[in-house]
């Protein structure tokens, strides 16, 4: 054989080693979408519960105690997360719309809350205060969410 | 012997031992795919199975349509930890269909979902699942759906979900 002539048998054996790459880029590819999705709902969960946790400190504190909290996710414009106190189910409840897709989830408080109360997050807009306040009117103590 | 004669008779020796390669090529690769294909039926199952318990236990819901058929548990199970777990499947194989039973379970038992309202929570789940596994399947490549069976490789497959609640 000549010098600088590519052999089939080499040819074979490049076409095999590229379909085996390919499969391989296809499977990460894949994979990392779904493990991003994952990673965004671990995240979230993992925020809920912060607020729920939170929440109940802050009660527990006491009228004039406040905590400064921080969304844990980094948003690109258009994408918004809303954390909201509800008085009727007595939960913290989580809408977000990250990535295209919209999240929801929600976690039962083990202490009561007075009023409703809600706050957007955006991109540039990440933190808010969890603080409680005593209610001369229903004589109980509110916790609420302010930006 | 010219010299172009000669090298004619490389060139049919070297079809030769490429005819003997190839023929060789072939009665590997072909029990190779046949077996790699179940396996690959195996693992796309047991991902789906998995990733259906994740979710569920993650308690985060995503509004999407691969999502939508297991949303209606989160919401019953109110968005908490349900420890769904995937403990196994058994595949037994006609001709032409694959039948894969997958067996779930979660903590507590069936009374435990009185109050979502749902008849037959163990059905029910079993339903949704096995809705959201043909949902997961069916987006990979080589994958068909026809109704409630999937066609891969030639091949039919037919899933079963079975969900039982376990104490402690």
């Amino acid at each position: 054989m000549r010098r600088g002539q590519i052999s089939i048998d080499f040819l074979f054996a490049v076409t095999l080693v590229m379909l085996t790459v390919l499969n391989l880029v296809y499977i990460a590819t894949n994979e990392t979408t779904q493990a991003e999705n994952f990673d965004t709902l671990s995240k979230l969960k993992v925020f809920s519960i912060d607020i729920r946790d939170s929440v109940t400190k802050v009660y527990s504190v006491g009228s004039g105690f406040k905590i400064k909290k921080e969304l844990p996710l980094k948003l690109e414009p258009g994408e918004w997360v809303t954390v909201k106190l509800d008085n009727t189910t007595n939960r913290v409840v989580i809408t977000a719309y990250i990535g295209g897709k919209n999240y929801y989830t929600a976690q039962k408080l083990p202490v009561p809350v007075g009023e409703n109360s809600e706050v957007i997050l955006t991109g540039n807009h990440t933190t808010f205060w969890i603080k409680a306040e005593y209610n001369e009117g229903g004589s109980m103590l509110d916790v609420t969410l302010s930006p | 012997m010219s010299r172009s004669r000669r090298r004619a008779q490389t060139s049919i020796e070297i079809l030769f031992i490429l005819a003997i390669v190839l023929t060789g090529v072939v009665v590997v690769v072909k029990p190779y795919l046949t077996s790699s294909g179940s396996m690959v039926t195996d693992v796309y199952v047991k991902n789906a199975a998995e990733d259906a318990c994740s979710y569920l236990n993650n308690g985060v819901l995503v509004n999407d349509n691969l999502h939508e058929p297991l949303n209606g548990i989160l919401s019953a199970s109110n968005y908490s930890y349900r420890g769904f777990k995937f403990r196994g499947l058994t595949t037994t194989q006609n001709d032409s269909v694959v039948s894969v039973s997958v067996y779930i379970t979660y903590q507590g038992s069936e009374r435990s979902w009185k109050n979502s309202g749902i008849p037959n929570p163990d059905t029910y789940l079993g339903n949704q699942i096995k809705e959201f596994m043909l949902r997961y399947i069916s987006a990979r490549p080589n994958v068909s759906r026809d109704g409630d069976t999937l066609s891969f490789g030639g091949k039919k497959i037919s899933i079963r979900v079975i969900v039982r609640g376990v104490e402690g």
